[in-house]
């Protein structure tokens, strides 16, 4: 039993360390971006094929902006998502992708979009750091 | 980011298990086949057997830990529909397909040779190869090698076959030790030689050919994470080919003699403690550590 722990808690470790394997190469609105205007979409590039099956926009607060997203049925290296109007707030963008090696990868990057006259939103040193 | 999930843990352990259900089942038909080793007849029809209904267990574990690894919502992700949808329509559907057909149709070999209480003949050991192809084929669905050339496939699907049946031998090989006349016994560890030589030098150049592919450079080797996990299991799969060789060219000579039958099967359930280290650090290469060569 300690030794199925250990193998656990091991591989664990391994699996949160060293697991590497395409990855998103850019989006837009671009990690950490400061915005006066709203986006109307979302893009992102990985950096080979891939089937983008979980998309998700949440603010500061946690709460989810509504999207329209169907994962594609293709693997695909660029994917574009329509966005709602979003409102000045800071807000995290949280993907997860299926490689063609039929592993799962995911990640997050966040995006600020400034208030009137460039105000900046209440919490702004909320801003998630890219994965 | 790193997907170092509870998940994640559940499928290498998984696989591990599958690479083990495949081995006995290989190691099932060398034995079903050895007219030496008929005595043994009733635990190869158990070890082929059990480790098929095992397979298929496993089969079906691996494509809902799948579905629960992408629905990441816990146990109830298992059941999502979307996600077994999602899982079904792409080569990890294929994959349970090919694990299904290869593990049924060994149980079907193996329980039919049960049944009627004979040694596999001809049609048997094409059957079970089918099988065993099947069960490669299920294995190219995923993982490092699917984007890499076809050669790269051919090369993983001699290393995973003989590597498998390799380590499925050795079990049943230690058990014949104490179960088989010194004679008997010798004659059947010829014959696992006469075969282990010419399949362990392809087991080896397909290993070396995979290696190349995946790692990409020397430099690799020794700086990436899947490099040094690699340079272990090289390691180990040396100490594999020294005991194999001291076997060979040792013990088995030897066997007529008193008490190196014993010897003999303490030193395979070394081999087999290596082997079983060698295939848990291969269901870890092959799921979790991204060669370098994916790194874009």
């Amino acid at each position: 039993m300690k030794l199925m722990k250990i193998l656990a808690a091991t591989l664990l470790l391994v699996s949160s360390s060293v697991f590497a394997h395409t990855s998103l190469k850019s989006s837009v609105p671009a990690n950490n971006a400061m915005l006066d205007k709203a986006p109307t979409e979302l893009s992102l590039t990985f950096g080979a094929k891939v089937k983008l099956v979980g998309l998700t926009v949440v603010d500061s607060k946690g709460a989810k902006v509504a999207l329209d997203f169907k994962a594609p049925k293709d693997m695909q290296t660029s994917f574009t998502q329509k966005l709602p109007m979003l409102k000045p707030e800071m807000y995290t963008v949280a993907w997860v992708m299926m490689g063609a090696d039929m592993h799962k990868m995911s990640g997050k990057f966040g995006f600020m979009v400034h208030g009137p006259n460039g105000a900046m939103p209440q919490s702004h040193d909320a801003m998630p750091h890219p994965h | 980011m790193a997907e170092g999930s509870p998940w994640m843990v559940a499928i290498v352990l998984n696989k591990y298990l599958l690479y083990l259900a495949i081995a006995a089942g290989a190691g099932s038909v060398f034995m079903l086949t050895q007219a030496q080793a008929s005595l043994l007849n009733p635990f190869s029809w158990r070890y082929g057997v059990y480790s098929s209904v095992l397979g298929l267990v496993l089969a079906i574990v691996d494509f809902f830990l799948q579905v629960g690894l992408f629905a990441d919502a816990g146990l109830v992700g298992l059941a999502d529909s979307n996600y077994i949808a999602m899982i079904w329509d792409s080569p990890l559907g294929w994959q349970f397909v090919f694990r299904v057909l290869g593990f049924l149709l060994m149980l079907l070999v193996i329980g039919w040779s049960w049944k009627q209480g004979q040694a596999l003949r001809w049609q048997g050991l094409l059957a079970s190869i089918l099988a065993l192809t099947l069960l490669c084929f299920a294995g190219l669905h995923a993982g490092h090698t699917v984007e890499h050339a076809t050669w790269v496939h051919w090369a993983l699907s001699f290393h995973f076959v003989i590597g498998l049946w390799w380590m499925g031998c050795l079990w049943p090989l230690a058990l014949s030790c104490q179960g088989l006349e010194p004679v008997r016994l010798q004659q059947l560890m010829q014959s696992f030689g006469i075969i282990a030589g010419w399949l362990v030098p392809i087991l080896l150049i397909a290993g070396l050919g995979l290696a190349y592919a995946l790692t990409g450079s020397w430099q690799h080797l020794f700086t990436s994470a899947h490099g040094q996990l690699l340079l272990a299991k090289i390691a180990l799969v040396a100490g594999l080919l020294g005991s194999a060789a001291y076997h060979k060219l040792k013990l088995v000579p030897q066997l007529t003699e008193p008490y190196r039958a014993q010897t003999l099967q303490r030193s395979i359930y070394r081999e087999l403690g290596l082997g079983l280290a060698v295939l848990l650090l291969t269901a870890v290469l092959s799921s979790m550590v991204g060669p370098a060569t994916l790194m874009n």
